[in-house]
């Protein structure tokens, strides 16, 4: 298990921003709390405060570089 | 028993009783024609009569002696100074102890600046060339949180986003935004977001881009007027700088896509 930092000053997703992930917590000021979390949680996630869980954010899918478009064209010389 | 001592003194005959008064007394003259009796010595001391060097010597150097009010006994204090004539900066984790005498300290406290990095993929075909590269990086991270105490704490900035925030400040400052490079507009660049020190290189300020991908913000900054107390241990959390993305890619070298975030710090001016 880790410490995760919750900032609910920072929106994120629809919930607040994970803004630390450490093995131990440290003193902070209010209102930044820490909560458990297991050890997948990276700050790729955000806090949902109403399940009171960490969440993968959504990421947009990527496009594949070989379905990408090309970009080409002349260069002046 | 008592005793009579009967002798003469010119003309008076003087009369002593041994067993009369207690320790420490004197014979006292009540007046003309009245009986001298023992009486308790009042002792006053004159005016300007006590030198200095009789009182005892304590406090330390530079106290001075301080009314604690009616009842109360005077105390050796040190003499709060108006002003700040000291500085400490803070760019590791540690504990920091409130000197003796400081009961007010201002404390600047900056976040992590963010990593940079490019997180998507892209396929390049250069003119008049056959070759096409893609390019797979990745994000940068975000930089670490910075913490004086529980009394304020500024997190870090985020790569490609906004800058980090403070809370518990007397004033709390965001940290400047990230930039996002393209091709068309060179991403190398293109610099971090600032911190309250700077662009940059300031702590606490985002990584500047090496590709065309984007910078990391900075870090957010609290500074607050702290009541301390002499002796107290304050742990001082100074956030990282979020770090850069790396890059695979097809048919063009490799290395890395981002840099590193810069660190925050923390500020304690007493």
């Amino acid at each position: 298990m880790k410490k995760a930092l919750i900032s609910p000053n920072e929106p994120s997703s629809t919930g607040y921003r994970i803004c630390d992930i450490e093995d131990n917590s440290f003193d902070v000021a209010e209102p930044l709390f820490w909560i458990e979390v297991n050890d997948e949680v990276t700050q790729e996630y955000f806090y949902n405060p109403e399940t009171k869980q960490p969440e993968l954010i959504p990421v947009p899918v990527k496009v594949a570089a070989e379905n990408q478009p090309a970009t080409s064209g002349m260069k002046k010389i | 028993m008592s005793t009579t001592i009967t002798g003469t003194s010119g003309a008076n005959t003087i009369v002593v009783a041994s067993s009369v008064g207690t320790s420490g007394q004197v014979l006292t003259s009540n007046g003309t024609g009245q009986t001298p009796s023992f009486q308790t010595p009042t002792t006053t001391i004159a005016d300007s009569s006590i030198a200095l060097s009789k009182l005892v010597p304590v406090g330390t150097s530079g106290q001075v002696l301080t009314s604690n009010g009616t009842g109360t006994a005077p105390t050796f204090q040190t003499i709060a100074t108006g002003g700040f004539s000291n500085m400490v900066v803070i760019t590791s984790t540690q504990t920091w102890t409130v000197p003796a005498g400081i009961t007010k300290a201002k404390v600047t406290v900056v976040g992590g600046g963010g990593g940079s990095g490019w997180n998507y993929s892209s396929t390049i075909i250069y003119c008049g060339c056959s070759a096409s590269y893609a390019v797979v990086g990745t994000s940068g991270s975000a930089g670490g949180t910075s913490s004086f105490g529980a009394f304020c704490s500024a997190t870090g900035g985020v790569y490609g986003g906004a800058g980090g925030t403070a809370i518990g400040g007397d004033l709390n400052i965001g940290g400047g935004s990230y930039s996002a490079g393209s091709i068309a507009n060179g991403g190398a660049n293109m610099t971090g977001g600032a911190s309250f020190y700077g662009g940059s290189g300031a702590y606490g300020s985002g990584a500047k881009a090496i590709t065309s991908g984007a910078t990391g913000a900075a870090g957010g900054t609290a500074i607050k007027i702290c009541t301390l107390t002499p002796g107290q241990g304050i742990v001082c959390t100074v956030g990282a700088g979020g770090t850069g993305g790396t890059g695979a890619n097809i048919g063009y070298g490799g290395g890395a896509y981002g840099n590193s975030g810069y660190q925050g710090v923390i500020v304690i001016e007493y």
